[in-house]
C-alpha cells in the first residue's frame, strides 16, 4: 500500500516531464509529485517498505526501498521541492519551457538516490540528477563555464562512486547496499564523492559559480536538495559499513571533523566578503555542510567507545537537525532573494536595498527569517541546530584519545568562529537587501502570487520546527533527548546528554519572549498615533544617495585586516577604486588547469600532430597494451 | 624656499604674499614666479579637496562627517570617500563657518576692527590680534617700542603653549591614553588660568591694542614666571612618559603623513611644515627672539607634528622666561609708540601656534578700507585632506588633531 505513494510520485514527475510544453502544468505536477514524496517519506520513516526489484543480470538487481533514514531525508527534500515547484509557476515564466522538464527529471534523480537499495540504482539516480541539474544551470545566459565546472565536479563524484560500488561488487558479488556490505575503499571513495557534492573544502569552487549563475529556483535546488544528497550519501555509506561500534573507523571521524570544521570556517569567511547576491548564500552552504560533516564526524568517533553512545546519538541528531535547518532556510533564502533580484533586476547586495518597501514584505520577511536562522537567532531552527552543534563539541572532552581531543577542540574553535562570522555575513545580507533604504526604487510588474505562497510555506518551516524542535527530535526517533526540567514540562526540553549536560527549550523561550513582548507591543500600539517619527540625526543634514554606508564597506575592515587570507587587492586608479578578494582555492584550480592545458598541448603536439605514421604507432601501442591487460 | 600664502589684486595688479627665511614679503605683479598652489589660493573655494579624487567604484561612498556631529568641534564637514575603512579621497567643506569677515571689518575704525579680528578664531585670538595690529601700525606709521614687542612675544608664546598642550592632550585622548590626556587637560586649564592672571583673559583677548599693550605689574610677571616653570616641569614628566608608551607612539607613527614637497606645494607653514623637515619660522626673522632654537622633524607624520609641538612648548617657555627676566629689570615701562611715515597700506604677520597669519590692510581716513587675511588653517585643511589619503577611519582623529587647525580660522 505504502509503495503506491512512491509510484504516484514517480508518475507525477514523469507527467511533469511530458507536460513540459505547458509550463504551469509541469510545475504543478512536480508540486503534486513532491507532496506524494513528502507523504511517502513520513510513512517510510515509521514503516519501512520495499518497492520491488528488477533483475538485469544474474545477481545484478536494481531495487528500491524506503527506510527510516531515507524516509527522513525524503521528507526534508520534498519540503524544499514543494516550495521550489510552487515558486517556479511564476518564476519559470522568465525561462524557456524545458526548465520544467529538467526540474522534474532532477527530482526523479534525487528521489531515486534516496530510494536506491543498490549501487546501480544509486548511480543511475546520481547521473540523472547531475545531468539534469547541469541543463538547468544552462537556462541562464552566459552560464556555460559554471555549468561545465558543475558537471566536471559531478562526474568526478560519479567516478568515485563507480570505484566505491566496484569495491562492493568485488567483496560481495553484487551491488546491494545492505549493512556489512561496505569496505574501507567504499567508505573512502563515497566520502570523497559526497564531500564534493556537499561542497566541502577544497572541493567547493563549483558550487559558487553554479549557484550564482543559475536561475534562483535552480540555485535553491542546487544548494538545498542537491547538496542534501551528499549528506544522505554519507549517512547511507556509514549505514552499510560493518558495524561501526565493533570496527575502528575513528580515523574517518577525525578527518570528517577536521574537514568539516575547516569547510565551515572557510565558507563563513568567504561569505563575509561576498558582494554578489547569491555568492553569500552559496558560501553559507559550504559553511553549513561543513558543520553537518563535523557533527557526523564526532558521531563516528564517539560510536567506537561504549561509554559514548549517547554522545554519538546526539551528534547524529545534531547533523540531521542542521540538515533540516539548512535545507529549509537555504531554500527560503534563495527563493526570496531570487524574487527580490528579479523584481529589481539587480545582481549585487549593495544594489538590492530596501526590498521590504520596494518589492514586498513577504520576500523581505523570507530573507530576514532565513538570515536570522543562519545567524542562530532563537527560536528558529538554525538556532536549535547550532546550539546542538556547540553542545556536541563541548562534550568532546569526554573523548579518551588525546589526538581526538586536540582535533575536536581546534575544530570546535573553527566552528564557533564560523557561527560568529555567519551571523556577521547574514546581518550584511539581510540588513541591506531586506531592510536597507530603497532609494525610491520600484519593482517591475510581474506575477508573484505563487512565489509568495512558496515563501510563506518555507517561512512556516523555518519558524515552526524551531519553536517545536523537541517534537521534531521525537519525530526523528531521538525521544531520549527530550525531557522536562526546571518547571518545563516533558517533552518541551531538549537535553544534550544523559545525564543532563545542556538544556534548551525553544518552545518555552518563545512563550516567555512573546509574553515579554506583548506588553511593550500593546503600549506601542496604543500610543502609535502620538509617536512622532523623525529621521535619525545625520550631522544635521538629510543623507544623500551616495552617503549611505555601502554593503562592501560593511566587511571591508575584515578584508583589509585578513588580507593574507583573502589575498586582498585594493585597486585604486585615478577616479575609481574597489577591493578585490579571491578564494585561494580558485587560484589552485586555476594553476592546475593551466598545468593540465600545458601537458595537453605537449601531448597533442607529439601524438596528434597530423602525422599518419605517429597515429599508426600510437594505435599499435595502445592495442598491444590493452591486449596484455585483458588477455 | 619661497612659499606662496596669499594672492590678492590691488588696482588691477596681482600681489603675492610670499614667505621665505622667516620673512613675509609682497611680490607685486610677479609674472616670473610660479607656484602650484596659485589657483587654490586665488579661488579660496570653501570646499577644499585632496589632490586624489577617487569617488567612484564598487562600494565607494561619501562618509559625511559633520556639520553638527560629535567629534567635529566646529560647524564644518569632512567628506571622506571610502569603500570601507580606507580613505580614498577627502573634501573639507568650510562654508558653514564663513562669516564674510573682510566685509564686516572694512570701513571700521582699527580699534573697533581689532575686536572682530580677535574673535575670528578664539584659540588664535592673540596671534590674529598681533598680526592685525602690526599691519595697522605699519599702515598708520606707528613704531612699537621694545617693551610692547616683548610683551606681545610673551603673549604669542603663551598662546603657543596652551594650543600645543591642547593638541597633544587631544592626540592622547584619540589614542585612549586617558591618564595622559587628563593630565594634559589639567595643564591646558592651568595655562588658561595663567593667561587670565597675566592678561585678564583666558584667551589673551583685549590684551593687545593698536600701538600698545596692557602693561602687567611686577607681581603678575612673577606669577607668570612661577606658573610657567611649574607647567613646563609637569609637562616634561608627562612627555617623557608619553614617548615611552609604545601604544601611543604606534598610533601616531606613520599616521597622516604629509611629505615636505606636498607641504610646500600646498603652502603649509608652522609646526606642520617644520615636522616635514623644513626649518621655516617667522620668529626666525624677528630680532627680538634671541637664541631661538627651531625644532624640526623629518617624517611628516602625526608623531613628528606632536614632537615639534612638544619641543616648541619648551622653547616657548624659555622665550617667556627670558622676556620676563628682561622686563623685571626695567623699572618704568615706556610704551609710547613712535610715529613714522604713514602709508595707505600695511603688512602685518605673526607666527601663530599653527603657522603664519598675515594681514594686508588698506586704510583710508584712518579706517580700514580693504583687507586680506591669510591664515594657517586654510592651508592646513588642504594638508589634512591629502595626508588622510590611504589612512583608515581610525586614523582620522589623529590626522585632524595633529594639524591643530580650526574651521573658524580657515573660513573667514
Amino acid at each position: 500500500m505504502s509503495m503506491i505513494f512512491a509510484y504516484i510520485s514517480f508518475t507525477l514527475y514523469i507527467l511533469g516531464i511530458l507536460f513540459s510544453f505547458k509550463r504551469e502544468a509541469s510545475y504543478l505536477l512536480s508540486f503534486l509529485g513532491s507532496i506524494f514524496v513528502f507523504v511517502t517519506g513520513i510513512i517510510g520513516t515509521f514503516y519501512p517498505f520495499t518497492l520491488g526489484e528488477i533483475e538485469l543480470l544474474p545477481k545484478i538487481y536494481m531495487s528500491m526501498d524506503v527506510n527510516h533514514l531515507s524516509g527522513i531525508f525524503m521528507t526534508i527534500a520534498a519540503t524544499s521541492w514543494i516550495a521550489i515547484s510552487i515558486y517556479s509557476v511564476d518564476y519559470g515564466k522568465f525561462y524557456s519551457k524545458d526548465m520544467g522538464l529538467w526540474l522534474n527529471l532532477s527530482m526523479i534523480g534525487m528521489l531515486t538516490i534516496m530510494m536506491a537499495k543498490d549501487g546501480l540504482t544509486f548511480i543511475t539516480g546520481w547521473e540523472v540528477m547531475t545531468v539534469s541539474s547541469y541543463l538547468l544551470i544552462l537556462k541562464s545566459k552566459g552560464s556555460f563555464k559554471e555549468a561545465f565546472e558543475f558537471l566536471a565536479f559531478g562526474e568526478l563524484s560519479t567516478v568515485a562512486l563507480i570505484i566505491a560500488f566496484a569495491s562492493i561488487f568485488l567483496k560481495n558479488g553484487n551491488f546491494s547496499l545492505v549493512q556489512n556490505s561496505g569496505t574501507a575503499l567504499f567508505l573512502i571513495a563515497t566520502t570523497f564523492a559526497f564531500a564534493v557534492k556537499m561542497g566541502i573544502f577544497p572541493f567547493h569552487t563549483w558550487l559558487i559559480g553554479a549557484h550564482v549563475k543559475a536561475p534562483s529556483n535552480v540555485s535553491a535546488l542546487l544548494s538545498a536538495p542537491l547538496t542534501l544528497m551528499g549528506v544522505y550519501g554519507i549517512f547511507m555509506a556509514l549505514s552499510v559499513m560493518p558495524n561501526l561500534y565493533l570496527y575502528n573507523f575513528e580515523w574517518w571521524g577525525i578527518l570528517a571533523v577536521g574537514f568539516g570544521a575547516v569547510s565551515a570556517f572557510w565558507g563563513a569567511l568567504q561569505a563575509l566578503a561576498a558582494k554578489q547576491l547569491k555568492t553569500l548564500p552559496a558560501y553559507s552552504t559550504i559553511e553549513n555542510n561543513g558543520m553537518i560533516l563535523s557533527a557526523i564526524g564526532i558521531s563516528v568517533i564517539a560510536i567506537g567507545d561504549p561509554n559514548l553512545q549517547i554522545l554519538s546519538a546526539f551528534a547524529t541528531l545534531t547533523a540531521i537537525i542542521l540538515t533540516i535547518s539548512h535545507t529549509f532556510s537555504k531554500s527560503l533564502l534563495f527563493l526570496s532573494i531570487g524574487h527580490a533580484k528579479e523584481a529589481l533586476n539587480e545582481e549585487n547586495i549593495d544594489d538590492l536595498r530596501g526590498s521590504w518597501s520596494a518589492v514586498g514584505k513577504i520576500p523581505a520577511l523570507g530573507i530576514i527569517l532565513s538570515g536570522l536562522s543562519f545567524s542562530a537567532f532563537p527560536p528558529l531552527i538554525g538556532f536549535v541546530g547550532e546550539w546542538m552543534l556547540l553542545e556536541t563539541f563541548f562534550q568532546s572532552y569526554k573523548l579518551v584519545n588525546v589526538g581526538e581531543k586536540i582535533v575536536t577542540t581546534f575544530s570546535g574553535i573553527f566552528v564557533a568562529l564560523a557561527i560568529g562570522m555567519a551571523a556577521f555575513s547574514m546581518v550584511k545580507l539581510t540588513g541591506y537587501t531586506a531592510l536597507g533604504f530603497d532609494h525610491g526604487k520600484k519593482s517591475k510588474n510581474m506575477p508573484n502570487m505563487a512565489m509568495k505562497i512558496a515563501e510563506i510555506f518555507l517561512i512556516t518551516f523555518v519558524v515552526a520546527p524551531g519553536i517545536f524542535a523537541p517534537f521534531v527530535v521525537k519525530y526523528l526517533g531521538y525521544g531520549i533527548f527530550t525531557s522536562g526540567l526546571f518547571g518545563v514540562p516533558k517533552p518541551f526540553l531538549i537535553i544534550s546528554s544523559i545525564p543532563v549536560f545542556g538544556v534548551l527549550s525553544p518552545t518555552f523561550f518563545t512563550i516567555v519572549f512573546s509574553i515579554l513582548f506583548i506588553f511593550p507591543l500593546f503600549f506601542y500600539l496604543s500610543r502609535r498615533k502620538k509617536v512622532r517619527k523623525i529621521d535619525p540625526w545625520n550631522g544635521g543634514l538629510s543623507l544623500k544617495e551616495n552617503e549611505y554606508f555601502s554593503a562592501p564597506a560593511y566587511s571591508a575592515i575584515l578584508e583589509i585586516v585578513l588580507k593574507k587570507i583573502y589575498i586582498t587587492k585594493e585597486k585604486i586608479s585615478d577616479y575609481e577604486a574597489h577591493i578585490e578578494v579571491v578564494d585561494v582555492v580558485n587560484l589552485f584550480y586555476k594553476g592546475l588547469k593551466s598545468w593540465i592545458l600545458k601537458i595537453e598541448k605537449i601531448i597533442s603536439q607529439i601524438l596528434m600532430n597530423g602525422n599518419l605514421n605517429v597515429y599508426i604507432i600510437y594505435i599499435l601501442i595502445a592495442f598491444t597494451v590493452i591486449f596484455f591487460i585483458l588477455r | 624656499m619661497k612659499i606662496l600664502i596669499g594672492v590678492f589684486q590691488k588696482d588691477g595688479i596681482e600681489h603675492y604674499i610670499v614667505q621665505e627665511n622667516g620673512v613675509i614679503s609682497l611680490e607685486v605683479d610677479p609674472k616670473n614666479m610660479y607656484f602650484e598652489n596659485y589657483t587654490f589660493i586665488k579661488l579660496r573655494d570653501p570646499i577644499i579637496s585632496s589632490y586624489e579624487s577617487v569617488r567612484n567604484g564598487e562600494g565607494v561612498f561619501d562618509f559625511r562627517y559633520g556639520p553638527v556631529t560629535s567629534g567635529v568641534g566646529e560647524a564644518g564637514i569632512y567628506h571622506l570617500y571610502t569603500y570601507g575603512e580606507r580613505i580614498l579621497s577627502v573634501d573639507v567643506d568650510l562654508s558653514y563657518k564663513s562669516r564674510k569677515l573682510d566685509q564686516m571689518i572694512s570701513g571700521r575704525d582699527p580699534k573697533e576692527a581689532l575686536k572682530f579680528v580677535e574673535s575670528i578664531c578664539g584659540n588664535f585670538a592673540f596671534s590674529h590680534s598681533v598680526a592685525f595690529s602690526r599691519a595697522v601700525e605699519n599702515s598708520l606709521g606707528i613704531n612699537i617700542d621694545p617693551v610692547t614687542e616683548s610683551l606681545r612675544i610673551v603673549g604669542i608664546e603663551l598662546e603657543r603653549i596652551y594650543n600645543h598642550l591642547y593638541v597633544i592632550s587631544q592626540l592622547a585622548l584619540a589614542a585612549s591614553q586617558k591618564v595622559l590626556s587628563s593630565h594634559l587637560s589639567y595643564l591646558f586649564e592651568e595655562s588658561l588660568r595663567l593667561n587670565k592672571i597675566f592678561s585678564n583673559s583666558r584667551y589673551l583677548k583685549n590684551f593687545n591694542r593698536i600701538g600698545e599693550i596692557k602693561i602687567p605689574d611686577g607681581e603678575k610677571l612673577q606669577t607668570l614666571k612661577e606658573g610657567i616653570l611649574k607647567i613646563i616641569d609637569d609637562f616634561k614628566k608627562l612627555y617623557d612618559h608619553a614617548l615611552a608608551s609604545g601604544n601611543f607612539i604606534d598610533r601616531l607613527y606613520s599616521t597622516a603623513v604629509l611629505k615636505m614637497s606636498d607641504a610646500l606645494k600646498i603652502g603649509i607653514t608652522g609646526p606642520t611644515l617644520r615636522a616635514t623637515g623644513v626649518k621655516e619660522d617667522l620668529r626666525y626673522g624677528n630680532w627680538m627672539y634671541e637664541d631661538l632654537q627651531i625644532s624640526t622633524k623629518n617624517d611628516g607624520d602625526a608623531l613628528s607634528r606632536m614632537e615639534v609641538r612638544a619641543e616648541e612648548i619648551f622653547e616657548s617657555s624659555k622665550i617667556i622666561l627670558q622676556k620676563i627676566q628682561i622686563l623685571q629689570k626695567i623699572q618704568n615701562f615706556k610704551t609710547t609708540p613712535e610715529s613714522m611715515e604713514k602709508r595707505s597700506n600695511g603688512l602685518g604677520y605673526c607666527e601663530s601656534p599653527s603657522g603664519t597669519i598675515v594681514y594686508v590692510i588698506e586704510t583710508k581716513d584712518s579706517k580700514i578700507s580693504d583687507l586680506y587675511i591669510s591664515t594657517p588653517s586654510f592651508f592646513g585643511f588642504k594638508g589634512v585632506a591629502n595626508a588622510m589619503i590611504g589612512n583608515v577611519f581610525t586614523d582620522f582623529q589623529f590626522a585632524i588633531e595633529s594639524f591643530g587647525i580650526n574651521f573658524a580660522d580657515a573660513a573667514l
